[in-house]
């Protein structure tokens, strides 16, 4: 079900010729290709409703393409079902939006655990290691609703990163946050994800945060320019 | 699902569960009385069925048989020659006899002969082989008794009529193994003999045979005695139907609860979408998501069980004291104690509290596993983007009473309670759509009130929201009104039947024995009395006709009589004297008869045949009844005892009963002399006792189901919190909002009371006419009360009123936009 690009020359992601559309009205995507990297930090920039979200739920297999084809680490989330993207997600992908979305009831430690066990992964002291790792061990037992805003997105950072995801997805991860804490989370989401070999994609306006990644794509009536991947198309 | 993955579920809502006490105690609360509901009566019945068992075992032992005298007496002497003819068949001679202490107390006592006791009853029998027990003087008709106090007890006792003697307490009956024990006595046959005075006879002699042997011992007996099958099925049958009506109620109040439930966990599904959202997005599969909303309803399950449990527990020893004392008084007597609840009765509350709360679980829980990830981007939480019912709900509501009009038409209890219970899922299914096309055509219109205009236009939508919870009040409503006027109906033809068939203004009599033909004269002569009726009544107990009674006809006596058959004119004077009965409505349908039959009875020699010629209302509970005329009864039986009489007074005498009264005073004989308005009075108290527990179940329904509406207001105002924000950018004041929830709520219990009135109606017509007619085999009338239809539509409103309260408070409170 899942594939393992890594070693084997494959990217990490490939979408081409990727159409979607929501109504009858003009698509969404026209025609979108896309390689993404291992371990590749890439930007996506674009208008709003230019279809940047799209192209996210596309990768995560939240939507699937009217037409063209979607591979993400070896899998086809188009062909597959529900069950089998629902695994697909919690081996393979981590996920950060612009509202923190961590599990009111657990505590932070909880929430880091709760993927590894979706993932049938052994708990034992990751959770904790990871935050200690990321400076965040003095809040494992605190409940979300105790931390500031950054801090949760901090702890969201971990989460995504927990269980040693291929690809983060992060859809404008600073957008309710202070200057200053935008650029802690911009900071541990990069490195963390740098130094866990997981490739990043991450929605944003800020050319601050793009100018930290490898490369930005912008997103334009529906396809992507802006620069390739080296020797692939953007 | 595995271990860490269940233990983090577990957590999170347990943590959940906490912050929300309110919730949780509403689903806990209406659970648990549900649960409490059958635990009590579940445990009760179970008492009520071993006092059956026991009553049966003492009264009839291991007798298959009796043999009873139908004219004349069952003599000593008879006994001891059948037994001398039948030496290997077990046969047990009883007297039964009313005791009455020194100190006025009076006792049932039940003399036997322990010799042959041992072979046919354990609780006397028993006795016969123990240690302890001074079995020879005992037999030896030394004054000793068994009775419920200690041994070595002294009392002095007597027949009402005959001298005192002393006795003793030889051996101590268990009042939890003896039923009635704390007023019964068992002596031998002879001390029974030598308190009666000489020449007492039998009550009946009690029989183990198989078929061949009780044909052959019938063949023997003398002319006026005869051998007939002990059965005892018609009490329990009676007593079981009056049982099946609490567990039915019970049953009502733990489908309401799982409403509850079933609000309750819609409730916080919906307010955690974005949390299911967000774990879909981490992978969560629809599937664990379903079973994770079905784990939080075990919880519930779990926790509502277990306080149901132990309240059960807790109201057991009241609601068993309640139906013990209704049993004991209109069927057998019950023996209560601590309540003791059968591991049978465990199990089904429990089954039935856990099934009820995964069985709510279902359809929020398929709710939420439909929450796609993507919501987490549209930032429209808890809006329902349309409003409807399932399609099916019209014809399976049609198919439903359409079943329940054809199991009407048959003739048992169980399927005229199958036909209740259709009856009400059927209306419900078309209420419900029926209240969702009203609820948009209100005449009220923004321009008139642009609030109440807008609560108008919101009400499809909110009756689809709250189907269930508006099917539960509707389905309370419905009870309240149906089971109120069962009730009254029930109450209304007993006490008509009391105020016609009790035509005398006094009665004496009530021991199994005849009066004194110069008592009868005492009464006749006494000062204000104007005329007497003499009633002889024969008892058959265990038979389908339990009862015979000759009586003579006066006006008054005639008047008294309510016929179910044509009656001729002329009736009265063939009853007088030709070999005409009447027989009562319950025996008419034990036996299948009906005006111009003939029904054979036991008599002296050959069976007499009647020719029935009227059905009569009867509402009493000792079973089949025939009436004939004292000189049919004296012409063929060859009997002129008196066993009991109507005494009328002068009106012009106030003092008559006073004076009769006094006259009696200080006489010997068990008779009692009671006036017919307090007979009257006794008997609708036994009434009232027998419902007053279905009147609190009645209202237990109605409480758990105002539980759920407020469950399913608090849930809906929840969904509606970014409606709420809109309107109040578009000006709408907190206590507009307030007052916005309230108008609504209010509708939708105006439109819950009406829609529910007609199943009220149905559901009256259903409990008086078809399952008690089925149960007692009485005909009720039924006694439409508009009072009791307005009193159940304000319930309604009441209810949603009410239950919209706390969110229109806490609207009114939020100053933040």
């Amino acid at each position: 079900m899942t594939g393992d690009p890594a070693g084997s020359g494959q990217p990490l992601a490939s979408l081409a010729g990727v159409v979607k559309r929501y109504t009858d009205d003009a698509p969404v995507l026209r025609g979108l290709d896309l390689t993404l990297e291992a371990s590749e930090a890439v930007a996506l920039v674009g208008r709003s409703g230019s279809g940047k979200t799209t192209l996210l739920n596309l990768i995560a297999g939240l939507v699937t393409p009217d037409a063209g084809e979607v591979r993400v680490a070896g899998f086809d989330p188009a062909r597959a079902s529900e069950r089998d993207r629902a695994r697909f997600r919690r081996g393979n992908l981590g996920v950060v939006f612009q509202a923190f979305n961590l599990l009111p009831t657990l505590t932070v430690a909880e929430n880091l655990e709760f993927p590894l066990a979706l993932a049938g992964l052994p708990a034992g002291g990751r959770a904790r290691k990871l935050l200690a790792t990321l400076g965040l061990e003095s809040m494992a037992d605190r409940l979300p609703t105790t931390l500031s805003g950054g801090e949760q997105q901090r702890v969201a950072v971990a989460r995504a990163l927990i269980h040693q995801p291929k690809l983060v997805l992060a859809d404008e991860p600073t957008g309710n946050l202070d200057l200053s804490s935008a650029h802690q989370v911009i900071e541990l989401l990069v490195d963390a994800s740098r130094s866990a070999g997981a490739g990043l994609l991450l929605i944003t306006h800020s050319s601050e945060i793009s100018a930290r990644m490898d490369r930005t794509l912008t997103l334009e009536d529906g396809v992507l320019v802006g620069q390739p991947a080296e020797g692939r198309p953007a | 699902m595995k271990l860490a993955k269940v233990r983090l579920m577990v957590r999170a809502s347990l943590r959940y569960f906490a912050e929300h006490p309110g919730q949780l105690t509403l689903a806990v609360a209406g659970l648990a009385l549900g649960v409490a509901a059958v635990v009590s009566v579940g445990a009760a019945r179970a008492t009520i069925s071993e006092s059956f068992a026991r009553f049966s075992a003492q009264m009839s032992g291991r007798a298959s048989h009796e043999i009873v005298a139908v004219q004349g007496e069952l003599t000593v002497a008879e006994y001891r020659t059948l037994r001398e003819r039948f030496a290997d068949l077990p046969l047990a001679p009883v007297r039964t006899l009313k005791l009455r202490g020194a100190e006025g107390r009076s006792w049932d006592a039940l003399a036997v002969d322990l010799l042959r006791e041992r072979r046919m009853r354990a609780f006397t029998g028993g006795y016969f082989s123990a240690d302890d027990f001074p079995l020879a003087d005992f037999l030896g008709g030394a004054p000793l008794v068994l009775a419920a106090a200690p041994v070595g007890t002294r009392l002095r006792l007597q027949v009402p009529g005959m001298p005192f003697r002393d006795v003793t307490v030889a051996a101590q009956l268990d009042p939890f193994e003896v039923t009635g024990a704390d007023r019964l006595l068992v002596l031998d046959l002879a001390l029974a003999a030598e308190l009666l005075g000489s020449g007492a006879g039998l009550t009946r002699i009690d029989v183990e045979a198989d078929t061949a042997q009780a044909a052959a011992l019938a063949q023997a007996l003398p002319a006026h005695l005869e051998l007939s099958a002990v059965d005892t099925a018609d009490t329990r049958a009676m007593s079981q139907a009056f049982e099946l009506n609490l567990t039915a109620l019970s049953l009502l109040a733990l489908l309401v609860g799982a409403f509850i439930v079933f609000n309750t966990l819609k409730f916080f599904v919906l307010q955690r979408e974005r949390t299911w959202a967000f774990s879909r997005m981490l992978g969560l599969s629809a599937g664990e998501l379903t079973r994770w909303i079905v784990l939080e309803a075990l919880l519930l399950g779990l926790l509502g069980t277990a306080a149901g449990l132990l309240l059960g527990v807790l109201l057991a020893d009241l609601v068993m004291g309640q139906m013990a004392g209704t049993v004991s008084q209109l069927y057998y007597e019950v023996v209560t104690r601590e309540a003791q609840i059968e591991p049978r009765v465990w199990l089904t509350a429990t089954v039935l509290g856990l099934g009820g709360a995964v069985v709510a679980a279902l359809q929020p829980a398929r709710a939420a596993a439909r929450i796609s990830p993507l919501r987490l981007q549209d930032g429209r939480w808890g809006e329902e983007d349309h409003a409807g019912l399932p399609r099916w709900m019209l014809p399976a509501g049609l198919l439903a009473v359409a079943a329940a009009l054809a199991l009407a038409r048959l003739e048992y209890l169980m399927t005229a309670l199958a036909a209740v219970f259709l009856v009400a899922l059927g209306w419900i299914l078309l209420a419900l759509p029926a209240a969702f096309a009203l609820g948009g055509r209100l005449p009220v219109s923004l321009r008139q009130h642009p609030l109440a205009g807008y609560a108008r236009s919101r009400l499809p939508l909110t009756v689809s929201r709250t189907s269930p919870a508006l099917a539960a009040l509707m389905l309370a409503v419905a009870t309240v009104v149906g089971v109120d006027h069962m009730i009254q109906s029930f109450r209304d033809s007993v006490a008509g039947w009391l105020e016609a068939s009790l035509s005398a203004d006094a009665y004496l009599g009530g021991a199994d024995q005849p009066l004194d033909p110069a008592l009868i004269d005492q009464v006749a002569e006494s000062a204000g009395v104007s005329d007497i009726v003499r009633f002889r009544t024969v008892a058959w107990p265990g038979q389908p006709v339990s009862k015979l009674t000759a009586l003579e006809t006066p006006a008054p006596v005639r008047d008294s009589y309510r016929f179910l058959s044509p009656w001729p004119a002329d009736g009265w004077d063939t009853f007088a004297t030709q070999s005409e009965a009447l027989v009562s409505e319950t025996l008419a349908r034990t036996l299948g008869l009906s005006a111009g039959d003939v029904l054979r009875l036991p008599s002296g020699r050959d069976d007499v045949i009647l020719k029935v010629t009227g059905l009569f209302s009867d509402y009493r509970a000792d079973g089949g009844r025939v009436v004939v005329h004292r000189d049919t009864y004296r012409r063929l039986w060859r009997d002129d005892q008196t066993t009991s009489l109507g005494v009328y007074f002068d009106p012009a005498n106030p003092a008559a009963y006073t004076t009769l009264a006094d006259r009696l005073e200080g006489r010997t004989d068990p008779h009692q002399l009671i006036s017919t308005g307090e007979l009257r009075r006794q008997s609708l108290e036994v009434f009232d006792r027998t419902f007053a527990l279905t009147r609190g179940l009645k209202w237990l329904a109605a409480i758990v189901a105002f539980v759920g509406v407020l469950s399913a207001i608090l849930a809906l105002q929840l969904e509606r919190r970014s409606e709420a924000r809109r309107l109040r950018a578009l000006g709408l004041s907190p206590r507009d909002l307030g007052t916005l929830v309230l108008l609504e709520s209010s509708a939708l219990g105006l439109l819950a009371g009406l829609l529910a009135l007609p199943l009220g109606a149905a559901l009256a017509y259903a409990l008086t006419r078809v399952v008690n007619e089925r149960a007692f085999g009485w005909t009720l009338y039924v006694d439409w009360q508009p009072g009791t239809f307005a009193f159940g539509a304000g319930l309604a409103i009441a209810a949603a009123f009410l239950a919209a309260l706390p969110p229109a408070l806490s609207f009114g409170r939020d100053s933040s936009p």
